[in-house]
């Protein structure tokens, strides 16, 4: 047990450090999302606020969509640094060590990319607070926050991992984050209602990911009376409610860290 | 017996690599693998780090199989990449900790240690410089310091001096003996000859997989002969003139064996007197069968000689 903590502990380090010596990358991380805000507010600015699930204003309504895609952003590029570990030789140094378990180095990642993802969030939601977007939800409306953008974070980070094992450069898996990230955030309820979609759009809207996670976020945020039963999203297949947002995600982890186990437990063993 | 390498089989497809390696290694050795590139030196090196799994054979340490304790070789094996695996964005004091997790020492316990390895690498005045201000040797010999902290049994060196200027080559020497005179046994892969004279006991010259030549470097430079003689042209050889030379050579007393280089025919002399009385022995007899040699140069075999009789001609 001590020897699984010291490896992870060095290895976790290793990321802070790494985002400490490169304050331009953090910062750059801290930055987009309230550039989405601002663009996206000012386009959207006169929006019919009756169809914005009772938000006060189009920057109440897309703060969700902003947390959701500040965490989802961040967990689909991390899988980059893994992958130039292995370029630059790195991850061989690792692979020879004594690891009790290799799933140490998946791990290590996976809890930076989490700090990271509070941190963005922290700042997202006082910035916002001080633009006078308030949250209705109460504490337990803040659990389904951070529940939910954990489940997020979870899914992505799994999923660019098991990328990042699965290819053999860098440059493949920016090329498929770059393909992927846009029509994923579009796809999705972040930035406008389902209502403004067309029908066939709105199917694909409902199997995105990124949907369930704003949904609920969406939901504590702007209503009061939220209950985990409220149905806040009916989808041409079914009707979620927070607990069903909620669920299934955590089914999506399952089956996104089955798939990547077995990819990463092959490439590592 | 402290180290055995048995029937190492590894193959890609059809094609096999590593074809039933097999060498002894005691401690305080020192075995040098020798090998055109693609000979099989690196494959060789993966399988025994664990970063390759092999299809057939062992790696024993007293008497034990490594393959089937793999976090135990891991303990057991040093390995120091003929990449610079390093993250420059850490200090030395940072990476050395970060190593040292990584093998489960507590920092507190091998702090000092550490910093004795980097005194002895010369890097204690900028052990908290990032290494990217770091040349080419201080990152060699920082990889080296810290293949040394958790006190490996066998260090695997590939290139371990490649690009280093001759102080920076002679302090990983110097660290690799001391590393040596205190039990430890290493397994070098380099194409650097005088590399291999200074460090290695055993040698070990591979071509595709095989096993070519093995055994104590002295005894194959013995093996050899007493000395080898090299005739060398301007330039390029030409055939014809190869052919004249080695048709001369099969009537020379105590002539072994003969190699034709793209500028040279290199060949072994046994039984011939003193250094002196060899060359004057070789000039009269070409000289008899009016040859004109313009450039003969003999000398005692070396470890380049080894690997060139071995495989047969140049090296990549």
């Amino acid at each position: 047990m001590i020897d699984r903590w010291l490896e992870v502990r060095a290895l976790t380090g290793r990321w802070f450090i790494q985002t400490k010596r490169r304050p331009i990358v953090l910062f750059s991380g801290l930055i987009q999302p309230f550039v989405w805000l601002f663009l996206f507010s000012a386009v959207f600015k006169n929006s019919p606020l009756a169809q914005l699930h009772g938000a006060a204003s189009y920057l109440a309504f897309i703060t969700p969509g902003a947390l959701v895609f500040t965490a989802f952003s961040g967990a689909l590029n991390g899988g980059v640094p893994i992958l130039f570990d292995r370029e630059q030789g790195f991850l061989d140094r690792m692979l020879v060590a004594p690891l009790v378990s290799r799933f140490s180095i998946v791990w290590s990642t996976g809890i930076h990319i989490f700090a990271m993802t509070v941190l963005q969030c922290v700042v997202i939601l006082v910035v916002t607070t001080l633009m006078g977007v308030s949250f209705a939800g109460g504490l337990s409306g803040l659990l389904v926050v951070c529940l939910t953008l954990v489940f997020i974070t979870a899914i992505f980070t799994t999923f660019s991992l098991m990328l990042a094992f699965a290819l053999r450069y860098h440059f493949e898996l920016l090329a498929i984050v770059m393909i992927v990230s846009l029509p994923i955030l579009f796809l999705s309820t972040a930035f406008a209602p389902v209502e403004f979609m067309p029908g066939w759009l709105k199917v694909l809207v409902s199997l995105n990911p990124v949907t369930l996670a704003v949904e609920p976020i969406r939901a504590v945020s702007l209503q009061a009376d939220w209950t985990w039963q409220t149905v806040i999203y009916d989808s041409p297949f079914v009707d979620f409610s927070v607990a069903g947002c909620l669920v299934a995600l955590v089914v999506l982890q399952v089956v996104v860290s089955l798939l990547a186990a077995a990819v990463i437990k092959r490439k590592l063993n | 017996m402290s180290w055995k390498v048995e029937q190492l089989i590894k193959r890609y497809e059809d094609r096999c690599v590593v074809d039933q390696l097999h060498f002894d290694l005691e401690q305080g050795q020192c075995l040098a693998l020798l090998g055109r590139n693609g000979a099989g030196k690196s494959t060789t090196i993966r399988m025994l780090t664990s970063l390759l799994q092999s299809d057939q054979g062992a790696f024993l340490y007293e008497g034990v199989n490594l393959f089937g304790q793999t976090k135990r070789l891991r303990q057991l094996v040093g390995y120091v990449s003929q990449e610079l695996a390093l993250d420059k964005t850490l200090t030395a004091v940072e990476f050395m900790k970060f190593h040292a997790g990584l093998y489960h020492l507590r920092w507190r316990e091998v702090r000092e240690r550490a910093a004795q390895l980097l005194d002895a690498v010369s890097l204690s005045a900028v052990i908290n410089d990032r290494i990217q201000t770091y040349s080419g040797g201080m990152k060699r010999r920082l990889d080296l310091a810290a293949a040394l902290l958790n006190q490996p049994k066998l260090l695997i060196l590939d290139e371990p001096t490649s690009g280093l200027d001759v102080e920076g080559r002679e302090q990983i020497w110097s660290l690799v003996r001391e590393f040596k005179a205190g039990g430890g046994s290493v397994l070098l892969a380099s194409h650097d000859f005088s590399e291999v004279a200074a460090l290695a006991d055993l040698v070990l010259v591979m071509d595709d997989g095989k096993t070519l030549k093995l055994g104590p470097l002295e005894q194959l430079k013995a093996g050899l002969g007493d000395f080898v003689a090299q005739i060398r042209a301007e330039e390029i050889m030409q055939d014809a003139r190869k052919t004249e030379i080695n048709a001369a050579l099969t009537t020379l007393d105590g002539f072994g064996e003969s190699l034709n280089m793209e500028d040279s025919v290199q060949f072994t002399l046994r039984g011939t007197g003193e250094l002196d009385q060899a060359q004057h022995l070789i000039s009269d007899h070409f000289s008899k069968k009016g040859i004109s040699l313009n450039s003969l140069r003999v000398q005692k075999p070396t470890v380049e000689d080894v690997y060139r009789f071995a495989v047969g001609g140049g090296r990549d």
